[in-house]
Protein backbone atom coordinates (compact mmCIF):
# COMPACT_ATOMS: atom_id res chain seq x y z
CA UNK A 1 0.00 0.00 0.00
CA UNK A 2 2.81 2.37 0.78
CA UNK A 3 5.11 1.08 -1.92
CA UNK A 4 4.20 3.97 -4.21
CA UNK A 5 4.86 6.53 -1.52
CA UNK A 6 7.11 9.24 -2.82
CA UNK A 7 10.29 9.11 -0.79
CA UNK A 8 10.48 12.87 -0.51
CA UNK A 9 7.09 13.02 1.15
CA UNK A 10 8.11 10.69 3.92
CA UNK A 11 11.40 12.51 4.30
CA UNK A 12 9.57 15.83 4.55
CA UNK A 13 7.12 14.37 7.04
CA UNK A 14 9.91 12.98 9.18
CA UNK A 15 11.74 16.30 8.91
CA UNK A 16 8.63 17.96 10.27
CA UNK A 17 8.77 15.57 13.20
CA UNK A 18 12.51 16.10 13.58
CA UNK A 19 13.12 12.43 12.91
CA UNK A 20 15.88 12.74 10.37
CA UNK A 21 19.55 11.97 10.30
CA UNK A 22 22.09 14.72 9.93
CA UNK A 23 22.49 13.88 6.25
CA UNK A 24 18.74 13.86 5.66
CA UNK A 25 18.33 17.16 7.44
CA UNK A 26 21.07 18.68 5.32
CA UNK A 27 19.39 17.34 2.21
CA UNK A 28 16.10 18.93 3.17
CA UNK A 29 17.72 22.25 3.97
CA UNK A 30 19.59 22.24 0.69
CA UNK A 31 16.46 21.73 -1.36
CA UNK A 32 14.01 24.63 -1.66
CA UNK A 33 11.41 22.19 -2.95
CA UNK A 34 11.74 19.96 0.08
CA UNK A 35 11.79 22.95 2.40
CA UNK A 36 8.57 24.19 0.85
CA UNK A 37 7.06 20.75 1.21
CA UNK A 38 7.98 20.63 4.90
CA UNK A 39 6.39 24.04 5.39
CA UNK A 40 3.25 22.93 3.60
CA UNK A 41 3.01 19.88 5.83
CA UNK A 42 3.60 22.11 8.83
CA UNK A 43 0.64 24.28 7.91
CA UNK A 44 -1.44 21.17 7.41
CA UNK A 45 -0.39 19.86 10.79
CA UNK A 46 -1.35 23.15 12.41
CA UNK A 47 -4.77 23.00 10.81
CA UNK A 48 -5.29 19.45 12.04
CA UNK A 49 -4.06 20.30 15.52
CA UNK A 50 -6.39 23.26 15.85
CA UNK A 51 -9.34 21.46 17.34
CA UNK A 52 -12.41 23.31 18.56
CA UNK A 53 -12.42 23.54 22.34
CA UNK A 54 -15.11 21.30 23.81
CA UNK A 55 -17.99 22.98 25.56
CA UNK A 56 -17.58 23.03 29.32
CA UNK A 57 -20.99 21.46 29.78
CA UNK A 58 -19.98 18.50 27.64
CA UNK A 59 -16.72 18.10 29.51
CA UNK A 60 -18.42 18.20 32.89
CA UNK A 61 -21.11 15.81 31.79
CA UNK A 62 -18.63 13.29 30.44
CA UNK A 63 -16.53 13.46 33.59
CA UNK A 64 -19.62 13.16 35.75
CA UNK A 65 -20.68 10.10 33.80
CA UNK A 66 -17.27 8.50 34.19
CA UNK A 67 -17.16 9.31 37.89
CA UNK A 68 -20.59 7.80 38.30
CA UNK A 69 -19.41 4.61 36.67
CA UNK A 70 -16.29 4.65 38.81
CA UNK A 71 -18.38 5.14 41.92
CA UNK A 72 -20.78 2.43 40.91
CA UNK A 73 -17.96 0.03 40.14
CA UNK A 74 -16.12 0.55 43.36
CA UNK A 75 -18.59 1.63 46.02
CA UNK A 76 -20.75 -1.18 47.43
CA UNK A 77 -23.44 1.23 48.52
CA UNK A 78 -24.27 3.97 46.10
CA UNK A 79 -23.77 7.48 47.40
CA UNK A 80 -26.54 10.00 46.91
CA UNK A 81 -24.46 11.64 44.18
CA UNK A 82 -23.94 8.37 42.41
CA UNK A 83 -27.60 7.54 42.62
CA UNK A 84 -28.50 10.92 41.22
CA UNK A 85 -25.98 10.49 38.44
CA UNK A 86 -27.27 7.05 37.58
CA UNK A 87 -30.77 8.37 37.35
CA UNK A 88 -32.12 5.68 39.62
CA UNK A 89 -30.78 3.63 42.49
CA UNK A 90 -29.21 0.43 41.33
CA UNK A 91 -29.09 1.42 37.71
CA UNK A 92 -26.56 -0.59 35.75
CA UNK A 93 -23.37 1.00 34.47
CA UNK A 94 -24.63 0.59 30.96
CA UNK A 95 -27.71 2.50 31.84
CA UNK A 96 -25.66 5.24 33.31
CA UNK A 97 -23.89 5.58 30.02
CA UNK A 98 -27.08 5.79 28.06
CA UNK A 99 -28.55 8.31 30.42
CA UNK A 100 -25.60 10.57 29.92
CA UNK A 101 -25.83 10.60 26.18
CA UNK A 102 -26.34 13.92 24.55
CA UNK A 103 -30.08 13.42 24.30
CA UNK A 104 -30.39 13.73 28.07
CA UNK A 105 -28.52 16.94 28.61
CA UNK A 106 -30.45 17.98 31.67
CA UNK A 107 -29.43 14.80 33.45
CA UNK A 108 -25.81 15.53 32.61
CA UNK A 109 -26.01 19.04 33.94
CA UNK A 110 -27.67 17.96 37.17
CA UNK A 111 -25.20 15.16 37.83
CA UNK A 112 -22.26 17.37 36.97
CA UNK A 113 -23.48 20.03 39.34
CA UNK A 114 -23.94 17.55 42.19
CA UNK A 115 -20.49 16.06 41.71
CA UNK A 116 -18.80 19.38 41.20
CA UNK A 117 -20.29 20.70 44.42
CA UNK A 118 -18.92 17.65 46.17
CA UNK A 119 -15.47 17.95 44.67
CA UNK A 120 -15.24 21.69 45.20
CA UNK A 121 -16.51 21.35 48.73
CA UNK A 122 -13.92 18.74 49.49
CA UNK A 123 -11.15 20.78 47.96
CA UNK A 124 -12.18 23.78 49.99
CA UNK A 125 -12.19 21.74 53.18
CA UNK A 126 -8.86 20.18 52.39
CA UNK A 127 -7.43 23.56 51.61
CA UNK A 128 -8.44 24.80 55.03
CA UNK A 129 -6.58 21.94 56.65
CA UNK A 130 -9.69 20.50 58.26
CA UNK A 131 -9.17 16.88 59.19
CA UNK A 132 -12.39 16.23 61.00
CA UNK A 133 -14.98 17.30 58.52
CA UNK A 134 -17.78 14.84 58.02
CA UNK A 135 -19.77 16.74 55.46
CA UNK A 136 -21.51 14.80 52.76
CA UNK A 137 -19.53 16.52 50.06
CA UNK A 138 -16.24 15.45 51.58
CA UNK A 139 -17.42 11.89 52.00
CA UNK A 140 -18.45 11.72 48.39
CA UNK A 141 -15.10 12.99 47.19
CA UNK A 142 -13.16 10.65 49.42
CA UNK A 143 -15.24 7.72 48.32
CA UNK A 144 -14.28 8.53 44.76
CA UNK A 145 -10.63 8.84 45.68
CA UNK A 146 -10.50 5.74 47.80
CA UNK A 147 -12.71 3.52 45.72
CA UNK A 148 -9.86 2.68 43.38
CA UNK A 149 -8.30 0.61 46.12
CA UNK A 150 -11.14 -1.84 46.06
CA UNK A 151 -9.78 -3.93 43.23
CA UNK A 152 -11.81 -6.90 44.37
CA UNK A 153 -15.04 -5.05 43.82
CA UNK A 154 -17.32 -5.40 40.90
CA UNK A 155 -15.89 -6.07 37.50
CA UNK A 156 -16.07 -9.71 36.66
CA UNK A 157 -12.72 -9.67 34.92
CA UNK A 158 -11.19 -8.35 38.12
CA UNK A 159 -12.22 -11.29 40.18
CA UNK A 160 -9.34 -13.63 39.39
CA UNK A 161 -6.61 -11.07 39.79
CA UNK A 162 -8.08 -9.62 42.92
CA UNK A 163 -8.39 -13.05 44.46
CA UNK A 164 -4.80 -13.78 43.60
CA UNK A 165 -3.72 -10.62 45.31
CA UNK A 166 -5.82 -11.36 48.35
CA UNK A 167 -4.74 -14.96 48.63
CA UNK A 168 -1.06 -14.40 48.11
CA UNK A 169 -0.57 -12.56 51.35
CA UNK A 170 -2.45 -10.00 53.34
CA UNK A 171 -1.64 -6.99 51.22
CA UNK A 172 -0.05 -4.06 52.84
CA UNK A 173 -1.89 -0.85 52.43
CA UNK A 174 -1.30 2.80 52.25
CA UNK A 175 -3.71 3.57 54.99
CA UNK A 176 -6.44 6.14 55.00
CA UNK A 177 -6.32 9.50 56.52
CA UNK A 178 -9.02 12.09 56.64
CA UNK A 179 -7.37 14.82 54.67
CA UNK A 180 -5.61 13.91 51.46
CA UNK A 181 -4.08 17.33 51.13
CA UNK A 182 -1.64 17.65 48.30
CA UNK A 183 1.94 18.09 49.44
CA UNK A 184 4.44 16.16 47.42
CA UNK A 185 7.74 16.30 45.69
CA UNK A 186 7.31 17.33 42.08
CA UNK A 187 8.50 14.53 39.81
CA UNK A 188 7.88 14.66 36.10
CA UNK A 189 10.03 12.02 34.51
CA UNK A 190 10.99 8.40 35.22
CA UNK A 191 14.66 9.17 35.74
CA UNK A 192 13.83 11.71 38.42
CA UNK A 193 11.51 9.24 40.12
CA UNK A 194 14.22 6.61 40.16
CA UNK A 195 16.71 9.10 41.47
CA UNK A 196 14.31 10.12 44.23
CA UNK A 197 13.79 6.48 45.14
CA UNK A 198 17.52 5.90 45.24
CA UNK A 199 17.86 8.89 47.52
CA UNK A 200 15.00 8.17 49.87
CA UNK A 201 14.73 4.42 49.71
CA UNK A 202 18.01 2.93 48.48
CA UNK A 203 17.79 -0.81 48.05
CA UNK A 204 20.57 -1.40 50.53
CA UNK A 205 18.56 0.31 53.23
CA UNK A 206 15.23 -1.33 52.60
CA UNK A 207 14.31 -4.53 54.27
CA UNK A 208 13.37 -7.63 52.33
CA UNK A 209 10.58 -8.23 54.81
CA UNK A 210 8.58 -5.50 53.19
CA UNK A 211 5.28 -6.14 54.83
CA UNK A 212 6.68 -5.48 58.23
CA UNK A 213 8.30 -2.26 57.16
CA UNK A 214 5.15 -0.70 55.85
CA UNK A 215 3.20 1.87 57.80
CA UNK A 216 0.20 -0.21 58.69
CA UNK A 217 -0.92 2.32 61.27
CA UNK A 218 0.06 5.64 59.89
CA UNK A 219 0.72 8.73 61.85
CA UNK A 220 -1.23 11.53 60.24
CA UNK A 221 1.39 14.05 61.15
CA UNK A 222 4.31 11.99 59.94
CA UNK A 223 6.57 14.14 57.85
CA UNK A 224 8.91 13.49 55.02
CA UNK A 225 12.48 13.47 56.20
CA UNK A 226 14.23 16.61 55.14
CA UNK A 227 17.67 15.11 55.11
CA UNK A 228 17.09 12.49 52.49
CA UNK A 229 17.38 9.80 55.08
CA UNK A 230 15.06 6.89 55.35
CA UNK A 231 13.12 7.64 58.43
CA UNK A 232 9.45 7.17 59.16
CA UNK A 233 8.81 3.51 58.75
CA UNK A 234 11.60 1.08 59.27
CA UNK A 235 12.74 1.15 55.70
CA UNK A 236 11.59 4.10 53.66
CA UNK A 237 10.03 7.40 54.39
CA UNK A 238 6.49 7.62 55.59
CA UNK A 239 4.31 9.69 53.32
CA UNK A 240 2.27 12.37 54.94
CA UNK A 241 -0.84 11.52 53.04
CA UNK A 242 -2.04 8.05 52.45
CA UNK A 243 -5.09 6.34 51.19
CA UNK A 244 -5.99 2.70 50.93
CA UNK A 245 -4.04 0.94 48.24
CA UNK A 246 -3.09 -2.71 48.11
CA UNK A 247 0.64 -3.22 47.97
CA UNK A 248 2.75 -6.30 47.48
CA UNK A 249 4.54 -7.42 50.62
CA UNK A 250 7.90 -6.32 49.24
CA UNK A 251 6.80 -2.79 48.37
CA UNK A 252 7.60 0.24 50.46
CA UNK A 253 6.28 3.74 50.12
CA UNK A 254 9.07 6.26 50.12
CA UNK A 255 7.53 9.65 49.39
CA UNK A 256 4.53 11.75 48.58
CA UNK A 257 5.01 13.06 45.10
CA UNK A 258 3.30 15.01 42.38
CA UNK A 259 3.75 12.90 39.30
CA UNK A 260 3.09 15.13 36.33
CA UNK A 261 0.72 17.18 38.50
CA UNK A 262 -1.09 14.13 39.83
CA UNK A 263 -0.87 13.59 43.60
CA UNK A 264 0.73 10.21 44.15
CA UNK A 265 3.12 8.23 46.28
CA UNK A 266 6.42 6.73 45.26
CA UNK A 267 6.59 2.99 45.85
CA UNK A 268 9.63 0.75 45.55
CA UNK A 269 9.93 -3.01 45.49
CA UNK A 270 12.59 -4.09 47.92
CA UNK A 271 13.24 -7.25 45.93
CA UNK A 272 13.36 -6.00 42.35
CA UNK A 273 14.06 -2.34 42.95
CA UNK A 274 11.27 -1.41 40.58
CA UNK A 275 9.86 2.02 41.38
CA UNK A 276 6.31 3.11 40.72
CA UNK A 277 4.28 6.27 41.06
CA UNK A 278 0.88 5.30 42.41
CA UNK A 279 -1.92 7.84 42.47
CA UNK A 280 -4.13 8.28 45.52
CA UNK A 281 -6.79 6.28 43.77
CA UNK A 282 -4.32 3.47 43.29
CA UNK A 283 -3.52 3.91 39.64
CA UNK A 284 0.01 2.95 38.71
CA UNK A 285 1.02 6.04 36.79
CA UNK A 286 4.47 4.87 35.81
CA UNK A 287 6.80 1.96 36.42
CA UNK A 288 10.55 2.44 36.35
CA UNK A 289 13.16 -0.27 36.44
CA UNK A 290 16.06 -0.14 38.85
CA UNK B 1 -10.02 10.64 39.78
CA UNK B 2 -11.82 13.81 38.86
CA UNK B 3 -8.47 15.55 38.49
CA UNK B 4 -7.10 12.77 36.37
CA UNK B 5 -10.08 12.81 34.03
CA UNK B 6 -10.09 16.59 33.76
CA UNK B 7 -6.40 16.61 32.96
CA UNK B 8 -6.90 14.38 29.96
CA UNK B 9 -10.41 15.24 28.77
CA UNK B 10 -9.62 18.03 26.36
CA UNK B 11 -6.95 16.06 24.54
CA UNK B 12 -9.16 12.97 24.49
CA UNK B 13 -11.93 15.06 23.01
CA UNK B 14 -9.53 16.52 20.45
CA UNK B 15 -8.45 13.06 19.34
CA UNK B 16 -12.06 11.92 19.14
CA UNK B 17 -13.03 15.08 17.30
CA UNK B 18 -10.40 14.62 14.66
CA UNK B 19 -10.97 10.90 14.20
CA UNK B 20 -14.75 11.18 13.99
CA UNK B 21 -14.75 14.56 12.18
CA UNK B 22 -18.02 15.28 13.93
CA UNK B 23 -18.67 17.18 17.15
CA UNK B 24 -21.62 15.12 18.33
CA UNK B 25 -19.85 11.84 17.69
CA UNK B 26 -16.71 13.22 19.31
CA UNK B 27 -18.64 14.14 22.45
CA UNK B 28 -20.08 10.65 22.63
CA UNK B 29 -16.75 9.00 21.88
CA UNK B 30 -14.93 11.12 24.45
CA UNK B 31 -17.48 10.18 27.08
CA UNK B 32 -17.23 6.52 26.16
CA UNK B 33 -13.46 6.83 26.35
CA UNK B 34 -13.58 8.31 29.83
CA UNK B 35 -15.85 5.54 30.99
CA UNK B 36 -13.59 2.95 29.37
CA UNK B 37 -10.62 4.52 31.15
CA UNK B 38 -12.42 4.24 34.46
CA UNK B 39 -13.45 0.66 33.76
CA UNK B 40 -10.02 -0.35 32.54
CA UNK B 41 -7.82 1.38 35.10
CA UNK B 42 -7.04 -1.93 36.76
CA UNK B 43 -5.58 -3.16 33.49
CA UNK B 44 -3.19 -0.25 33.16
CA UNK B 45 0.13 -1.56 34.43
CA UNK B 46 2.25 1.55 34.09
CA UNK B 47 4.55 0.04 31.49
CA UNK B 48 3.50 2.62 28.93
CA UNK B 49 2.80 6.25 29.58
CA UNK B 50 -0.65 6.85 31.00
CA UNK B 51 -1.36 9.29 28.19
CA UNK B 52 -0.48 6.70 25.56
CA UNK B 53 -2.87 4.24 27.09
CA UNK B 54 -5.58 6.87 27.35
CA UNK B 55 -5.20 7.80 23.68
CA UNK B 56 -5.44 4.17 22.71
CA UNK B 57 -8.72 4.01 24.57
CA UNK B 58 -9.87 7.25 22.93
CA UNK B 59 -8.90 5.96 19.50
CA UNK B 60 -10.85 2.75 20.00
CA UNK B 61 -13.84 4.68 21.30
CA UNK B 62 -13.73 6.93 18.25
CA UNK B 63 -13.49 4.03 15.83
CA UNK B 64 -16.38 2.32 17.62
CA UNK B 65 -18.38 5.51 17.28
CA UNK B 66 -17.60 5.64 13.57
CA UNK B 67 -18.76 2.05 13.19
CA UNK B 68 -21.97 2.91 15.00
CA UNK B 69 -22.42 5.91 12.75
CA UNK B 70 -22.08 3.76 9.66
CA UNK B 71 -24.87 1.54 10.95
CA UNK B 72 -27.21 4.47 11.45
CA UNK B 73 -29.80 5.23 8.79
CA UNK B 74 -28.52 7.62 6.17
CA UNK B 75 -31.04 10.28 7.15
CA UNK B 76 -29.57 10.32 10.62
CA UNK B 77 -26.07 10.79 9.25
CA UNK B 78 -27.28 13.62 7.08
CA UNK B 79 -28.94 15.19 10.08
CA UNK B 80 -25.69 14.91 12.01
CA UNK B 81 -23.81 16.63 9.23
CA UNK B 82 -26.37 19.38 9.02
CA UNK B 83 -26.19 19.88 12.76
CA UNK B 84 -22.41 19.87 12.59
CA UNK B 85 -22.37 22.54 9.95
CA UNK B 86 -24.98 24.52 11.83
CA UNK B 87 -22.86 24.29 14.95
CA UNK B 88 -19.77 25.42 13.09
CA UNK B 89 -21.50 28.46 11.71
CA UNK B 90 -23.43 29.38 14.83
CA UNK B 91 -21.86 32.36 16.61
CA UNK B 92 -23.20 31.52 20.07
CA UNK B 93 -21.11 28.50 21.03
CA UNK B 94 -19.66 29.84 24.28
CA UNK B 95 -16.68 27.52 24.73
CA UNK B 96 -15.33 27.78 21.23
CA UNK B 97 -13.07 30.77 20.71
CA UNK B 98 -13.16 30.17 16.97
CA UNK B 99 -16.82 31.06 17.00
CA UNK B 100 -15.91 34.72 17.18
CA UNK B 101 -13.39 34.56 14.38
CA UNK B 102 -14.06 35.67 10.87
CA UNK B 103 -16.08 33.43 8.68
CA UNK B 104 -13.04 32.32 6.71
CA UNK B 105 -11.64 30.74 9.85
CA UNK B 106 -14.82 28.75 10.22
CA UNK B 107 -14.60 27.82 6.58
CA UNK B 108 -11.02 26.69 7.01
CA UNK B 109 -12.01 24.54 9.94
CA UNK B 110 -14.82 23.01 7.93
CA UNK B 111 -12.37 22.36 5.11
CA UNK B 112 -10.02 20.64 7.53
CA UNK B 113 -12.92 18.56 8.85
CA UNK B 114 -13.88 17.59 5.33
CA UNK B 115 -10.32 16.75 4.38
CA UNK B 116 -9.90 14.58 7.44
CA UNK B 117 -13.25 12.92 6.88
CA UNK B 118 -12.16 12.09 3.36
CA UNK B 119 -9.01 10.42 4.57
CA UNK B 120 -9.07 6.68 5.06
CA UNK B 121 -8.97 5.61 8.70
CA UNK B 122 -5.61 3.91 8.29
CA UNK B 123 -4.06 7.27 7.47
CA UNK B 124 -6.31 9.54 9.52
CA UNK B 125 -5.77 7.83 12.85
CA UNK B 126 -1.96 7.90 12.88
CA UNK B 127 -1.96 11.52 11.69
CA UNK B 128 -4.32 12.47 14.50
CA UNK B 129 -2.31 10.58 17.09
CA UNK B 130 0.82 12.36 15.91
CA UNK B 131 -0.47 15.86 15.30
CA UNK B 132 -3.23 16.12 17.87
CA UNK B 133 -2.25 13.71 20.64
CA UNK B 134 1.44 14.47 20.08
CA UNK B 135 2.45 10.85 20.45
CA UNK B 136 5.78 9.83 19.00
CA UNK B 137 6.15 7.17 16.33
CA UNK B 138 6.87 4.40 18.80
CA UNK B 139 3.84 5.24 20.90
CA UNK B 140 1.61 5.35 17.84
CA UNK B 141 2.99 1.99 16.74
CA UNK B 142 2.14 0.64 20.17
CA UNK B 143 -1.36 2.07 20.13
CA UNK B 144 -2.15 0.81 16.65
CA UNK B 145 -0.19 -2.41 16.81
CA UNK B 146 1.72 -1.75 13.62
CA UNK B 147 5.45 -1.36 12.88
CA UNK B 148 7.08 2.03 13.31
CA UNK B 149 8.01 2.11 9.64
CA UNK B 150 4.38 1.72 8.71
CA UNK B 151 3.47 4.49 11.12
CA UNK B 152 5.95 6.84 9.46
CA UNK B 153 4.77 6.08 5.96
CA UNK B 154 1.08 6.33 6.87
CA UNK B 155 1.61 9.64 8.60
CA UNK B 156 3.57 10.95 5.63
CA UNK B 157 0.99 9.79 3.16
CA UNK B 158 -1.89 11.02 5.29
CA UNK B 159 -0.31 14.43 5.63
CA UNK B 160 0.35 14.53 1.93
CA UNK B 161 -3.25 13.74 1.09
CA UNK B 162 -4.48 16.30 3.59
CA UNK B 163 -2.18 18.95 2.15
CA UNK B 164 -3.51 18.15 -1.29
CA UNK B 165 -7.11 18.32 -0.14
CA UNK B 166 -6.49 21.63 1.59
CA UNK B 167 -4.95 23.11 -1.52
CA UNK B 168 -1.42 23.08 -0.25
CA UNK B 169 1.34 20.81 -1.45
CA UNK B 170 0.62 17.25 -2.30
CA UNK B 171 -1.74 15.34 -4.44
CA UNK B 172 -4.64 13.22 -3.33
CA UNK B 173 -2.58 10.13 -3.85
CA UNK B 174 -0.05 11.27 -1.34
CA UNK B 175 2.68 12.26 -3.75
CA UNK B 176 4.24 15.58 -2.93
CA UNK B 177 3.41 17.41 -6.14
CA UNK B 178 5.03 20.62 -7.22
CA UNK B 179 5.41 23.55 -4.91
CA UNK B 180 2.68 26.09 -5.37
CA UNK B 181 3.81 28.70 -2.95
CA UNK B 182 0.50 28.39 -1.18
CA UNK B 183 0.58 27.95 2.55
Amino acid sequence: MTDDLHPDLELASRALDEDTTVDERARVQASPELTDLVEALRHTREAVAEVPVPAASGRDAAIAAALSVFDELHAPAATPAAAASAGAPGASAGRVVSLFRRRAGWVMATAAAVLLVGVLGSLALNGSGSDDSTSGATETDQEILRAGADTAAPAAEDAAGATELTDAAPPSTISSIDSPAVAGIVVNDPAALLSLADELAPLAMTSAGGAETLPMTPTPDASLPDDGGVGGNTAGTVPKNRIDCPLAPDQVVFADILWQDIPAVGVRSTTTGVVQAVSYDCIVLVTVGP
Amino acid sequence: MDQLLRRHYDRIHAVCRRITSNEADAADAAQEALIAVVRGLHRFDGRSAFGTWVYRVATNASLDELRRRRRRPLASVDADHRREHDDAARPTEPADPAAERPIDMVAERMATDAALAGLAEEFRVPVVLRDVADLDYAEIAEVLGIPIGTVKSRIARGRGMLAGALGRHGNRDGSPGRPTGAS
